[in-house]
C-alpha cells in the first residue's frame, strides 16, 4: 500500500530519512566527519527533491490527506498523518531548500570542528522535526514536532557547550519557549475536551462553519498563540532569540531566522480560519505583534553585533508577519500577505545570516564595525549578497521584501484604526535605518577611531582577532587570523548565490504563489498613497542611515544618540532581560522555589529516606522470608492460599 | 464395545506436530552423531520454528475446536503461538555462542526448548483443563531440566531443584483446583461448558471458589506473581542466562495465555470474586518486584525482579477483565518478549565468556566502548521502563487505560507510581553506561553474528511496534473477540 | 447384594491360606544354615545397614527410568490389545506411532551410551 502510492511514500521518506540519518550518525559515525556528512546530505537531498516535485505536481490540486490511527485504544485515538495542501507545500519547499543549503554551507563553515558529526546529526534531527511539523495533519502531531524542533534548537544553540554563554543561551531558549508551549498545550487540551478533534482540516472547517462555540475559539486561540509567542519570539517571550545567536551562524540562518522561528507564524496560517473566527484573539495578536515590531526595531538600532542586529530584525519581521495575518483576519482578508512575507523573509533573512557567517568566519568577530575596519567589503560576493538582502529587508523595489511588505501594509490600511498602519510604516522606517546602518558601515568604513564613540562597540584589540574570539570556537584548529586572507570556499558561496537569486525572483512570483495558496489571484487595486508612503519610509530610513554612517564626514553616532535616555533604553533592550531576571528572582525563585525546596526537604527527601529505610527494613523482612529453605516457601504459599480461600468464602 | 473415533484434522495442530518432529529429529541426530562432530542443531531448531510459524499464519482466521473439542483453533491461540515461536527462536539464537563457551552446546538443549514450546502451545490452545495441565507439565518439566543444564554449577543445580520442587507443588495446587471444579461442575472440565455448569448448583459455590483460589495459586506461581514469586530471583539467577531469558518471556507468556483463557472464558460470572484477589496480587507483585529490583547489583537478579514487576502489570490487565485488558495482555506480552530478550541478549554479550561480568557496574563506560550495544541496551531499558516511543510505553498505556476503563482508577495510579519507581533502576543502567567511566578493562566483547542479530532485531522490533502499534492492536483486538463474557 | 462379594472373600481366604501353608512348610521342611549375610534383611543386593545417605551410582537411576518407560508402554498395550478389534486400523496406526516415539527414546539412550554399564 505504501509503495503503490508515491505521494505517501514521499511523505514517509521525508520523515524517516532525516530520522535514520540522526540515529545513524549519533550511534555509528559520530567520529567520522566525512561519513556523517554524506549520510546527512543524502537525507537532506532526497526530501529536497521530494519537496520540489510535490510543489510542482500537487500545487494546484485539492489537499491530500493521509490519516492513520497511530495509537488506538477505546479511550483515545492518536492520529498520525500528512496533510499536503498549498499552505504546507510552500513551507515544505522553504524548509527543505534552506535546510539543504545550510547543510552545504556548513561544510565550509564547520570544517575541522571536533563536533562535526554531532552537528550534522542535530541538523538532521531538526530537519526531521521541522518537516514533520510542516506536513502533519493533526495538531497533536504538530505539537510533538514543535517540541522536537525546540529540542533541536536547544542542542544547536548550545552546540559549543564548552562555552558557558552558549549552554546558558540554549537553556534560556528552551525554558522561555516552554513558557509559551504550556499555553499551546493547554489550548490543545481545551480543544480536545470541548471539541474532540485536533485534526487541522476538521478544526478549520468547524471554525468556518461556526460549529464551535465562540468562547472555545477565543480561549484556545489565545492559548495556542502563547505557543506562537514563544516559538516566533513575540513580546514578551522574545528574549531568547537574540541570545540564541550563540549557536553557529548557519544554525542561526536556518533555525533562528528562516524556518524554526517562522513555525509560529506558520501555525497561525495553518489554522488561520480558526484564529480568524475570533476577533478578540486577533486584536490581541495585532497589539502584541505591533509592540514586538517597534520594540525589536528600536533595539536593533543600537546593536553592534551583526548577528544581534539580524536577530532583532528577525523578531521584528516575525511581528510584522503576525500583524499582517491579524490585520487580514480582522478585515476579513486572506492569509496571503503574512504568508508571502514569511516566504520572502525566509529567503532574504537566511541570506543575511549566511553572508554574515562568511564575515564572521573570515574575521573571527561578530562586531561589524571591526569587520568594516578590517576590510569586509573586499569579500565581494558576500558583500553584494548582503546588500541585496538588506535592500529586500528594507523593502526596496524590485527585491522580494518590497512586494510582501507592501501587501502587509495594504492589509493594515484596511483596518478602521489607522494607528496600526502608522506604526507599521514607522517599523518599516526603522528597519530600513538599522539594516543600512550595517551596510553603510561595511561599505564605507571609516578609521577605527571614528567608531570609538559607538556605545557597545569595543575598540578592537589586536590579539582578539585570532581564533574566533567573540564567536566562540573553542578549537584552534580552524581559527583564522585576519592576516590569513584566503578565499571563501565555494560551498559557502554557492548557497549565497542561490538565496540571492531567490530574493530577486520571489517578488515576481506573487501572483503565482497567490493563485497556488488561495486558488485565485485577486487583482490588487494599487494604493498609490500607500506605495509612496512605504517607499518613502524605507528611503528616508536609508537616507538617514547614509547621513549618520555612510557619507564621508558622517559623525558615526546615529541619530538616536541625541536622546541619551532612549539610547540607553534601547541598548538595555527595553530592560526586558532585567524584567525577566527580576520576575524569576521575585516569583519563581522567591516563591515557588522556596516552597519546592521546603517540599523537597521535608516531603520528598523525607519520603526518599522513608523508602530507603523501609527498603532496608523490608529487605530484612524479605530476606527472612526469602530463605533458601523451600519448606518455608511452601508454607508461605499454603498460608496465602488459605488467605485467598478464606477471602473468597467470606465474600459470598 | 464400540468406539467412535472422533474426526479430527491434523492440520489444526500443525505447529505442534512440526515442533515435536523437529525436537525428536534433533534428539535422534544428537544420539546417532559420533562424538565430537558438530551438528548445527540450532539451525534445525530454527527451521522447525520457522515452519511452525508459517503453519500458524496459515491457521490465521480459522475458528472452532478440534479433537473432540479438546483444542481451540482461534486467533487468540495463534497470536500466542507466534509469541512462543518468537521467544523460542530468539532464545535459540542467543544460546549458541553462550553454550559453546560452557561446552554445553548440546542437542538436548534445543530439543528441550522446542518441547517446552509445544507445551506452551497446548496451554494456549487447550479447551479442556486437563489439556492445559498437560501442556503446563510438558513445558515445566522441560524447563526444570533446562534450568539445571550446567550440572557442574552449584547455583544452576539449586535453581533446578528449587524450581522443580516448588513447581511440582504449584502444579499440584493447580490440579487440585481442577479437581474441585470437576466436582462442582458435575463432571466436566471443558472451558466452554464450565460457566453454565458451575452456575447451576448454588450449593457448590464454595467448591467453585476454592477451585478458583487454587487455580490462582497455580497460575500465580507460573507467572511469578507475589507472593508466589520467591523462587524467581534464585532460579533466574542460577539458571543459564539464555534459559533465564526463555523462562522470563515464554513461560510467563504461556502461563498468562492459560490464565487469561481459563478465567475470561470459564469464570466471567464470578468476576467480582477473583478480581479483588488479583487486584491485591497485582499491587503486591508490582510493588515487591520494583522495590526489590532497586537494591540489586546483579543484572540477572535485577531483571528477575523486573520480570516480577512486569507480571504485576500484566495481572492488572487480568484485573481489568475487559476487551481492552485482554488485548493489552496480548500486546504487552509480545512487546515484553522483544524487549526482555533483547536485554538478555545484551547481558550475554556484556557478560563475555561464561557470564564473567554480571554486575551492573560492569556496564560503566559501555557507552564509550561500544556505542551501538549501549544504545540498544538503553533502548531496552527505556522500553522496560515504559518510555515512549518504545513498545513498552504503548503496552503500559493500553494496560492502564484498560484498568481505568474498568473503573480501577487506583490500580492504574499505583501502576503508574510503580512505573516511576522502575525508571530508577532501569535508568541507572543507562546512566552507568553513559556517564561513568569504565572501572576496569573487561576485555573485548565478542559479537557473534546470531547474538548481534537478536539485539538488532529486537531493538528494531521494540521501536517498530512502539511507533506503529495500530496493526498489532487490530490483530490483538480481533483475537480477544473470543471472550464474549468481557 | 453381599453375595456378589463371596468370590472375593474366597479368593482372599485362599491367598492367605496358601501363603501361610508355604511359609509353615518351608519352616518345617527346609534346611537351616545361618551365616551373617544370609541373616541380613533382603534389599535388592544393597547393604542394608550403614549410612542412610549412601550414594548410589547414577546408572541405577537410568536403568530404573528406562524400565519405567517400558513398563508404562506395556500398561498401555494391555487395554489396547483388549479393544483392538473395535479400534480397527486407526488404533493400530496410533499405537504404532506411540511405539515409534518410545523407540526413539530407546535409540536416544542407546546412542548416548546410557545402556553401557562400565
Amino acid at each position: 500500500m505504501v509503495f503503490s502510492d508515491p505521494i505517501l511514500l514521499g511523505c514517509l521518506l521525508t520523515v524517516f530519512l532525516p530520522l535514520s540519518a540522526f540515529a545513524l550518525i549519533m550511534i555509528f559515525t559520530r567520529d567520522n566527519p566525512k561519513l556523517s556528512l554524506a549520510i546527512s546530505l543524502v537525507a537532506a537531498t532526497i526530501p529536497l527533491i521530494i519537496a520540489w516535485t510535490f510543489f510542482f505536481k500537487l500545487g494546484g490540486r485539492a489537499p491530500i490527506i493521509y490519516n492513520f490511527d497511530w495509537m488506538v485504544s477505546d479511550l483515545v485515538k492518536v492520529p498520525f498523518g500528512f496533510l499536503l495542501d498549498p499552505t504546507s507545500l510552500v513551507m515544505f519547499v522553504i524548509v527543505a531548500t534552506i535546510s539543504w543549503l545550510v547543510q552545504v554551507y556548513s561544510i565550509g563553515y564547520m570544517a575541522g570542528d571536533p563536533g562535526f558529526g554531532r552537528y550534522y546529526a542535530d541538523l538532521s534531527l531538526f530537519a526531521l522535526a521541522m518537516l514533520t511539523l510542516v506536513i502533519s495533519s493533526g495538531l497533536l502531531q504538530l505539537y510533538i514536532a514543535w517540541e522536537l524542533v525546540g529540542l533541536a534548537s536547544y542542542l544547536l544553540i548550545g552546540f559549543w557547550y564548552e562555552k558557558f554563554s552558549a549552554s546558558e543561551a540554549g537553556k534560556k531558549a528552551f525554558v522561555v519557549t516552554r513558557f509559551g508551549d504550556i499555553g499551546f498545550f493547554m489550548g490543545l487540551v481545551f480543544l480536545v475536551i470541548f471539541y474532540g478533534s485536533l485534526d487541522i482540516a476538521t478544526v478549520n472547517s468547524a471554525a468556518v462553519a461556526n460549529s464551535m462555540p465562540p468562547w472555545l475559539i477565543t480561549t484556545s486561540g489565545l492559548l495556542i498563540f502563547c505557543g506562537v509567542m514563544g516559538k516566533s519570539a513575540q513580546f514578551p517571550l522574545h528574549v531568547w532569540l537574540p541570545d540564541a545567536m550563540e549557536g553557529p551562524t548557519p544554525v542561526s540562518a536556518l533555525l533562528h531566522s528562516a524556518t524554526m522561528v517562522a513555525a509560529g507564524v506558520f501555525l497561525m496560517t495553518r489554522i488561520f480560519p480558526f484564529f480568524a473566527a475570533s476577533a478578540t484573539t486577533m486584536t490581541v495578536i495585532l497589539a502584541i505583534s505591533t509592540l514586538t515590531l517597534i520594540l525589536s526595531s528600536t533595539i536593533a538600532l543600537a546593536a553592534t553585533d551583526i548577528k544581534q542586529v539580524w536577530a532583532y530584525s528577525t523578531v521584528s519581521q516575525l511581528g510584522f508577519m503576525a500583524m499582517g495575518l491579524a490585520a487580514a483576519a480582522l478585515a476579513s482578508g486572506t492569509l496571503f500577505a503574512g504568508y508571502y512575507h514569511l516566504t520572502t523573509h525566509a529567503a532574504f533573512k537566511a541570506l543575511l545570516f549566511l553572508c554574515s557567517g562568511v564575515f564572521i568566519h573570515h574575521f573571527g568577530t561578530n562586531d561589524f564595525f571591526t569587520m568594516a575596519t578590517q576590510g569586509g567589503r573586499k569579500l565581494v560576493i558576500p558583500m553584494a549578497c548582503i546588500t541585496i538582502a538588506a535592500l529586500a529587508l528594507a523593502g526596496i523595489f524590485p527585491f522580494a521584501g518590497f512586494f510582501s511588505k507592501e501587501l502587509i501594509l495594504t492589509a493594515l490600511a484596511h483596518l478602521d484604526n489607522k494607528l496600526w498602519l502608522v506604526l507599521g510604516l514607522f517599523g518599516a522606517f526603522l528597519t530600513a535605518y538599522y539594516s543600512f546602518r550595517v551596510i553603510f558601515v561595511m561599505l564605507f568604513p571609516k578609521s577605527p577611531e571614528a567608531y570609538s564613540k559607538v556605545p557597545g562597540h569595543i575598540a578592537h584589540v589586536e590579539d582578539e582577532a585570532h581564533g574566533h574570539g567573540a564567536h566562540g570556537h573553542a578549537d584552534d584548529a580552524h581559527g583564522h587570523g585576519h592576516d590569513e586572507h584566503h578565499g571563501v570556499p565555494w560551498v559557502m558561496i554557492f548557497p549565497l548565490l542561490v538565496l540571492a537569486s531567490f530574493t530577486l525572483i520571489l517578488g515576481f512570483c506573487q501572483d503565482y504563489l497567490e493563485k497556488l495558496l488561495l486558488g485565485a489571484s485577486h487583482p490588487h487595486a494599487m494604493n498609490y498613497f500607500l506605495l509612496v508612503a512605504a517607499v518613502g519610509c524605507a528611503l528616508s530610513g536609508i537616507a538617514l542611515a547614509w547621513l549618520d554612517w555612510g557619507r564621508k564626514d558622517a559623525k558615526c553616532v546615529g541619530f538616536i544618540s541625541r536622546f541619551p535616555a532612549l539610547q540607553t533604553f534601547f541598548i538595555q533592550k527595553w530592560y526586558m532581560d532585567h524584567f525577566w531576571r527580576w520576575f524569576l528572582n521575585r516569583f519563581i525563585y522567591g516563591i515557588f522555589s522556596k516552597w519546592f525546596t521546603y517540599n523537597d526537604r521535608r516531603v520528598v527527601d523525607g519520603g526518599v529516606d522513608a523508602v530507603a529505610f523501609s527498603t532496608v527494613g523490608s529487605g530484612r523482612l524479605l530476606s527472612f522470608i526469602q530463605t533458601a529453605f523451600l519448606q518455608y516457601n511452601l508454607l508461605f504459599m499454603v498460608v496465602v492460599l488459605a488467605g485467598v480461600g478464606i477471602y473468597l468464602m467470606m465474600g459470598r | 464395545m464400540t468406539f467412535t473415533i472422533p474426526s479430527f484434522h491434523l492440520s489444526s495442530i500443525g505447529p505442534w506436530l512440526t515442533l515435536t518432529v523437529t525436537a525428536i529429529l534433533i534428539l535422534v541426530l544428537d544420539a546417532l552423531s559420533p562424538k565430537g562432530r558438530k551438528v548445527c542443531f540450532s539451525w534445525l531448531a530454527l527451521a522447525g520454528l520457522a515452519v511452525a510459524a508459517f503453519q500458524t499464519i496459515g491457521l490465521w482466521g480459522s475458528t472452532g475446536t478440534d479433537f473432540a473439542r479438546m483444542v481451540y483453533i482461534d486467533d487468540f491461540a495463534n497470536f500466542f503461538y507466534l509469541i512462543f515461536i518468537l521467544g523460542a527462536a530468539l532464545t535459540v539464537l542467543i544460546s549458541r555462542q553462550y553454550l559453546e563457551d560452557y561446552g554445553k552446546n548440546m542437542g538436548e538443549y534445543y530439543a528441550l526448548i522446542i518441547f517446552a514450546t509445544v507445551g506452551m502451545m497446548l496451554m494456549a490452545a487447550g479447551s479442556h483443563l486437563i489439556m492445559i495441565f498437560l501442556g503446563l507439565e510438558i513445558m515445566s518439566i522441560a524447563v526444570y531440566v533446562l534450568a539445571g543444564l550446567f550440572r557442574e554449577d552449584l547455583r544452576s543445580n539449586e535453581a533446578a531443584l528449587k524450581y522443580l520442587i516448588l513447581g511440582s507443588f504449584s502444579s499440584a495446587f493447580l490440579l487440585f483446583g481442577m479437581a474441585m471444579l470437576y466436582g462442582a461442575s458435575g463432571g466436566t472440565l471443558f472451558l466452554n461448558d464450565l460457566p453454565l455448569r458451575l452456575g447451576a448448583d448454588p450449593a457448590m459455590a464454595p467448591l467453585v471458589l476454592l477451585g478458583v483460589g487454587l487455580l490462582i495459586v497455580g497460575f500465580g506461581f507460573k507467572v511469578a506473581a507475589a507472593p508466589f514469586h520467591m523462587w524467581t530471583p534464585d532460579v533466574y539467577e542460577g539458571a543459564p542466562t539464555s534459559v533465564t531469558a526463555f523462562m522470563a518471556v515464554a513461560v510467563k507468556a504461556a502461563a498468562f495465555a492459560a490464565f487469561a483463557r481459563v478465567f475470561f472464558l470459564a469464570f466471567p460470572a464470578i468476576k467480582v470474586d477473583w478480581n479483588m484477589v488479583l487486584w491485591v496480587l497485582a499491587v503486591a507483585t508490582m510493588t515487591i518486584g520494583n522495590v526489590a529490583a532497586i537494591s540489586q547489583t546483579n543484572i540477572k537478579r535485577m531483571l528477575a525482579y523486573s520480570s516480577i514487576a512486569h507480571a504485576g502489570y500484566l495481572l492488572m490487565a487480568m484485573v481489568a477483565a475487559n476487551q481492552l485488558g485482554a488485548m493489552s495482555l496480548l500486546y504487552y506480552l509480545l512487546a515484553y518478549t522483544l524487549m526482555n530478550l533483547g536485554a538478555f541478549g545484551v547481558v550475554i554479550l556484556v557478560g563475555r565468556k561464561k557470564d564473567s561480568y554480571l554486575n551492573i557496574y560492569d556496564y560503566s563506560g559501555l557507552g564509550a566502548a561500544h556505542p551501538v550495544l549501549a544504545a540498544s541496551m538503553a533502548l531496552f531499558m527505556f522500553a522496560l521502563a515504559g518510555i515512549p516511543p518504545t513498545a513498552g510505553f504503548v503496552g503500559k498505556f493500553y494496560i492502564f487505560s484498560a484498568a481505568i476503563q474498568a473503573g480501577y482508577i487506583w490500580l492504574a495510579i499505583i501502576g503508574v507510581m510503580n512505573s516511576l519507581v522502575s525508571v530508577f533502576y532501569y535508568l541507572r543502567i543507562t546512566v552507568l553506561m553513559y556517564m561513568k567511566p569504565a572501572e576496569a578493562d573487561l576485555g573485548p566483547v565478542v559479537f557473534s553474528p546470531a547474538l548481534t542479530a537478536v539485539v538488532a532485531l529486537t531493538a528494531a522490533g521494540v521501536l517498530a511496534i512502539g511507533i506503529f502499534p495500530g496493526c498489532l492492536y487490530n490483530l490483538a483486538m480481533n483475537a480477544v473477540k473470543i471472550f464474549p463474557g468481557l | 447384594m453381599l453375595i456378589n462379594y463371596v468370590p472375593i472373600l474366597i479368593f482372599t481366604v485362599v491367598a492367605i491360606g496358601l501363603v501361610a501353608v508355604i511359609v509353615v512348610l518351608s519352616e518345617l521342611l527346609g534346611k537351616k544354615k545361618h551365616f551373617p549375610s544370609k541373616d541380613m534383611p533382603y534389599e535388592c543386593g544393597m547393604d542394608p545397614i550403614g549410612d542412610a545417605r549412601h550414594r548410589y551410582t547414577v546408572r541405577f537411576y537410568v536403568i530404573a527410568m528406562f524400565f519405567i518407560v517400558f513398563d508404562i508402554e506395556a500398561i498401555f498395550f494391555f487395554p489396547w490389545a483388549v479393544v483392538f478389534k473395535s479400534l480397527g486400523w486407526f488404533g493400530f496406526w496410533e499405537m504404532l506411532v506411540f511405539i515409534g516415539i518410545i523407540s526413539v527414546g530407546l535409540v536416544y539412550v542407546w546412542g548416548k551410551g546410557a545402556l553401557e554399564w562400565e
